[in-house]
């Protein structure tokens, strides 16, 4: 059914392009770049507007824009929120080169300046998209007073966070894997530090987040739910800035400048926790304590993770720019043992566990004549963890010494050339293409284990005592992914706009190749000038997949293709919404949303990375999923009150019925983040230049899990021994269904302030107060069954009770920060 | 900063339902077990035995209400079950009401195991393998052929290694070395002068784990891959032992027939826990050196030749005891992997749960000498 409707909405992209009435006369091109007038960075998604003809556009993710427009007057407004509204008339008679810087209203009023893009909101054909500034962002309570970029998307409609305290997004009822995230346009396959407790994106060094949930355009494609677009900020032209910020968990420290002024400049964004440095200093401490001793024990035990974000983008004229863009990050675990027990022997043990991205690119933008813009980028981008464990025994009489090390790593490296194309052929077109393709290298897994133990005699003669060498693993493998596609934002009618485009991607591994057709449409129906009714259809393949079957984000997961067993996965999601403006004040949308997914993996009933040498093949089974719901969003975009409110109704279940891969005996059930209601209210409120305050405050029906609500024994009953050791329980659990009981009900409030005061050197200090979980609600991180024993009267007696783990109640938490 | 606290149970209390539990073996009587569950709050409740429920077992259609034996707490029928028979279990009790199952009586593998012994002759590549331990081992290889002309509805299968003695591997070979781990009883590194007799006679359940073992599929095609799937001379297909039983699907079926190749090793003395241990052939166990020098030095041994005995278990299956099985092996694994999803065992009982299921089994002896010889 999917292919015919592919199809069928193929030729009706093409029918309407063919059909479109030739509605340009003389048309003359205005183009440039949409700037911060003081900076030079680049404005994402300003509105620029022709008050003569009512045409307008939006500036793309790098700032640009281009309108055609009747010769003659021409009075443009160009509108970025927190910048002065900038008008400019002029008469065209020419093709026009017009740069639009815009200056800034207010520099310190960040709480203030809240996005409102004229394509995701009443008028634009977008849908099921949200655009959220990163001061916006910044101005969210969040744990440990750490600002989370992933952390506030979760606040929104139609996402949801999962376990408790962690990054992942579960867009629309899809799993964290389906999510692509891109920085500066280049995926990040691993998007957690500290097993997802935060984010890898440092919000000091991001400019812009987009998040789309459905109707995605048809640039984007790769992953079944959601795009969420990150666009690091490309440093100041004229002047140097920088921020310090130092908290409970990490430091932060961006700057940015010129390196050649109005010409290029750099942004550049570090942060570290500092978690490892006190376990080190309590180590030295302890070891300390052993008095005489302490010279015979030296080591360090630590845990940190860190980020660094470099942007580099030069200006050559107004045609060409050039951006070189790098974020690594990485989580180390570690510690370090030497152990001198006497005279003559000593021991060496280290440990690492090391895991992270790289990602880098470089972007070459274009202006080829007034109407189309070309972004050309090479990028790269890799994921990978290793772990490495080495032992040191030396005995310096017996001169013989013993060496083990064991090594285990895993990863996915990614090179890709990629070019896109923005042409405004008339007003009425608003159209992209492009293509790309990547090299794809999976090493999924790879263990070595190597020891040696070997003596030194007399004469310098080493002699060989054991070896042993071992190499376990699956075979690395290489995959070529080509995307292809072409959009087209298309005014119809003045109430209608349709954005329609197709996109292709081909997927070859293992001697085979996939390919899938995309169509995705979107249209817009104006009803009055602040109302409208939105519809959109969008088709999504998915070729890689993370195995993971837990809550936690851990760095063992794994990244794996699609093979001759395991198929792409498939969606198709369908939404419907109305929009609606109040007086500048307010966006209100309801939207409502319906999916499907095909080929969906989930690892095997008692299975997962722990279980067995099996190839990772064999421990996942195949399934369907589909969802379902309603969001709800009331959105303020201006004013000393900002924020939004937002309801969500949704239902996710999930079919795993294929032969040998049946899960819940073949039946439907609950997916485990099947949350039937959400609330979230978030609200930054800036009480004077010196004081603002932030809230958030969330509900949300309980996750599903499996209980066994009933026990009985098994049919031979000498395994109930054999297994358990047990004569008095019952070994087998009964569920009459998967993910059978849910959780109770979670909510919390956070609350947070902000004091900044200005010294006369143009250096504000802020010290931000925040509490997480402010009432102290004890939300289960996990429930489970623990059985125990007690007493009654002589006799030992098993007793099972429902627990539940709370990881985090109230933390307030202080940070302080620097900004000049 | 995190806590861990008692929680109500606010969701609905299921009821008890009634526990049928009959494993038929062809060739033997049929007992059923008749049981309720308990509620996973009430674990003190022992009285979940049902005595006064009423059996109904049908053969092919006759049928017969069975007998409470209260010393083995069954309902026993003195039918014998034969294969091809088809087998319904009806149970109904006053209070936890009615429940039924059925089974089929699989064919029985009639001759299609036999067993050779071959000396393999050691390693062939000792870059796998420690010294310490290589040049103490001689190893064999048992070859298991399995043939079989079964009726299309017996598809599924278990092979059960047993052996006396205390340790043992078995590996899949390949053209470089090999492949798989060692495999020791779970208290055979605790030996004491106690439990030694104890210890001596306990019995290793080598259990062969597959790669493959989808239940149902009619497809020539993938019945050829799984028979090379089944390949365990295979790399991939490694033979890490105490996982899987091996369940074969449409393996042999249509005269098919499958040598599978077991490589048994026997090490002395070897290395376990930082201790050192040989094999004491009067006891069919490893002795820890440390503790019984008094036993001589264990090179002594490697001369020694002794006695090695293996039975080797073939079963066909009902499909019904194949899914139980299978599943019941998915909820070990679940109790050894805290991140796994929690498994349902299978039941075939409507009304209830349990299950009523059916084997065939044939038991083949394997009596061999071994000999030590150092790999110089």
């Amino acid at each position: 059914m999917n292919r015919s409707l592919n199809i069928l909405l193929t030729a009706a992209v093409t029918c309407v392009w063919i059909a479109l009435p030739a509605r340009g006369q003389q048309r003359l091109t205005v183009s440039g770049y949409v700037t911060d007038g003081g900076s030079s960075e680049t404005l994402v998604s300003a509105t620029v507007l022709d008050l003569k003809s009512g045409l307008g556009t939006v500036t793309n993710e790098y700032g640009f824009y281009s309108l055609s427009l009747p010769a003659g007057d021409v009075e443009l407004v160009t509108r970025y929120v927190g910048y002065r509204t900038r008008t400019d008339a002029f008469r065209l008679t020419a093709d026009t080169l017009l740069a639009l810087p815009l200056g800034s209203m207010m520099a310190l009023d960040e709480v203030e300046i809240v996005g409102n893009r004229l394509d995701l909101g009443a008028t634009g054909s977008q849908m099921s998209a949200i655009d959220i500034p990163i001061e916006q962002i910044k101005a969210v309570p969040t744990m440990f007073g750490e600002t989370d970029v992933l952390k506030a998307l979760q606040l929104l409609p139609g996402v949801q966070a999962g376990t408790e305290g962690t990054a992942g997004l579960y867009v629309r009822g899809g799993a964290p894997d389906e999510n692509l995230l891109l920085i500066d346009g280049v995926p990040v396959y691993n998007v957690n530090h500290m097993c997802g407790l935060f984010s890898v994106f440092n919000p000091d060094a991001i400019k812009n987040v987009t998040l789309y949930k459905g109707s995605f355009p048809a640039h984007y494609s790769g992953r079944l739910s959601s795009i969420v677009d990150v666009r690091m900020k490309d440093g100041d032209m004229y002047g140097y800035h920088g921020n310090f910020s130092i908290g409970a968990v990490s430091s932060k420290l961006n700057f940015e400048g010129p390196l050649w002024k109005g010409k290029t400049s750099f942004n550049i964004s570090a942060r570290r926790t500092y978690s490892d440095v006190i376990t080190n200093a309590v180590m030295l401490y302890i070891m300390s304590t052993e008095g005489s001793e302490s010279d015979k024990l030296k080591g360090s035990i630590g845990y940190y993770f860190d980020d660094l974000n470099v942007k580099v983008n030069h200006k050559f004229n107004d045609q060409d720019r050039l951006y070189l863009s790098l974020y690594t990050g990485a989580d180390d675990i570690y510690f370090s043992l030497k152990e001198k027990e006497a005279r003559d022997y000593r021991q060496t043990d280290r440990f690492s566990w090391k895991w992270g991205n790289l990602v880098a690119a470089a972007r070459w933008n274009h202006v080829i004549g007034q109407k189309m813009f070309m972004d050309v980028s090479a990028n790269y981008t890799q994921y990978k963890h290793d772990m490495g464990l080495t032992v040191l025994e030396e005995e310096f009489e017996e001169k013989s010494t013993f060496t083990m090390g064991l090594d285990m790593n895993s990863g996915i490296f990614d090179e890709t050339l990629r070019a896109d194309f923005h042409w405004n052929p008339t007003p009425l077109h608003e159209v992209r293409f492009g293509t790309s393709g990547t090299h794809h290298l999976f090493k999924p897994d790879f263990m070595a284990f190597d020891m040696e133990a070997k003596q030194e005699h007399a004469l310098g003669k080493v002699e060989m005592l054991d070896t042993l060498h071992m190499k376990y693993g699956s075979a690395s493998t290489d995959a070529f992914e080509s995307q292809t596609y072409i959009e087209d934002n298309m005014t119809l009618w003045d109430v209608v706009k349709v954005n329609v485009g197709l996109s292709s991607a081909l997927f070859h591994v293992d001697g085979r190749a996939y390919f899938s057709p995309e169509p995705r449409v979107s249209g817009r129906v104006m009803l009055t000038d602040d109302w409208s009714v939105k519809a959109g259809y969008a088709y999504m393949t998915q070729y890689v997949h993370l195995l993971s079957n837990n809550s936690l984000s851990l760095p063992t997961d794994l990244w794996v293709p699609v093979t001759g067993k395991i198929a792409p996965e498939h969606s198709s999601q369908w939404a419907v919404g109305t929009f609606y403006t109040l007086d500048d004040l307010c966006d209100l949308s309801l939207e409502g949303y319906y999916k499907t997914q095909t080929n969906l993996l989930e690892y095997k009933e008692g299975v997962a990375f722990l279980t067995g040498s099996t190839d990772w093949q064999d421990k996942v089974a195949m399934g369907r999923g589909w969802s379902y719901g309603v969001e709800l969003m009331a959105q303020r975009s201006v004013g000393k009150l900002n924020g939004w409110v937002a309801y969500t109704w949704s239902r996710t279940r999930r079919l795993f019925d294929r032969p040998g891969m049946e899960l819940n005996g073949g039946r439907p059930y609950n997916a485990k983040y099947d949350r039937r209601h959400e609330v979230d209210i978030t609200g930054n409120y800036r009480v004077s230049d010196r004081f603002d305050l932030g809230i958030t405050w969330l509900y949300a029906t309980g996750n599903c899990g499996t209980l066994y609500k009933q026990y009985y024994e098994p049919a031979e009953q000498e395994l109930n021994e054999y297994y358990y050791g047990l004569t008095d329980i019952l070994a087998l659990g009964y569920a009459e269904s998967r993910n059978n009981f849910r959780l109770p009900a979670y909510h919390r409030l956070d609350v947070s302030a902000n004091f900044h005061k200005q010294w006369r050197n143009g250096i504000t200090r802020t010290w931000n107060v925040s509490c997480y979980n402010a009432y102290n609600q004890m939300n289960p991180f996990l429930v489970f069954t623990y059985t125990g024993y007690r007493y009654q009267g002589d006799e030992m007696v098993a007793t099972r009770s429902l627990k539940k783990f709370t990881l985090f109640p109230i933390i307030p938490s202080v940070s302080f920060s620097l900004s000049w | 900063m995190a806590c861990e606290n008692d929680i109500e149970f606010s969701g609905e209390e299921s009821r008890p339902m009634l526990v049928i539990n009959s494993i038929v073996h062809a060739g033997h009587p049929i007992d059923v077990r008749v049981s309720r569950s308990i509620f996973f709050l009430d674990v003190t409740t022992t009285e979940y035995i049902l005595h006064d429920a009423t059996v109904n077992v049908s053969i092919n259609g006759e049928s017969t209400i069975l007998p409470y034996d209260a010393d083995t707490q069954n309902y026993h029928d003195e039918r014998i079950a034969h294969e091809g028979d088809h087998i319904v279990v009806t149970t109904s009790h006053p209070t936890y009401g009615k429940a039924t199952g059925e089974t089929t009586v699989p064919h029985m593998p009639k001759n299609i195991v036999t067993t050779t012994v071959t000396r393999y002759g050691g390693w062939k590549d000792t870059s796998y393998v420690p010294d310490f331990v290589a040049h103490a081992r001689t190893d064999s290889v048992l070859h298991v052929s399995i043939r079989c002309d079964l009726p299309e509805d017996s598809h599924t299968y278990r092979l059960v290694m047993e052996s006396p003695m205390s340790y043992f591997t078995v590996h899949g070979l390949d053209d470089t070395g090999y492949y798989g781990l060692e495999y020791y009883v779970p208290d055979g590194d605790d030996y004491n002068e106690e439990s030694d007799e104890l210890l001596a006679i306990s019995t290793l359940r080598y259990t062969v784990p597959t790669t493959t073992r989808t239940l149902i599929s009619m497809e020539e095609d993938y019945v050829d891959e799984l028979i090379d799937n089944l390949d365990i001379t295979d790399d991939d297909t490694p033979m890490v032992g105490g996982q899987d039983y091996l369940f074969t699907d449409e393996l042999l079926q249509n005269s098919a027939s499958k040598t599978l190749d077991f490589n048994v090793m026997l090490s002395t003395p070897i290395w376990w826990g930082g201790a050192e241990y040989y094999y004491d052939p009067s006891k069919h166990f490893f002795i820890d050196y440390g503790d019984n020098r008094d036993c001589g030095n264990p090179w002594d041994y490697l001369s020694n030749d002794f006695l090695c005995h293996f039975e080797i278990e073939f079963s066909t299956l009902s499909k019904e005891y194949y899914k139980y099985q299978k599943s019941f092996l998915d909820y070990e694994n679940k109790e050894i992997d805290i991140f796994s999803e929690p498994v349902q065992i299978y039941s075939n009982i409507q009304g209830g749960t349990g299950i009523v299921a059916a084997l065939a089994t044939q038991t083949t002896e394997c009596n061999y000498r071994y000999s030590f010889t150092i790999n110089p």
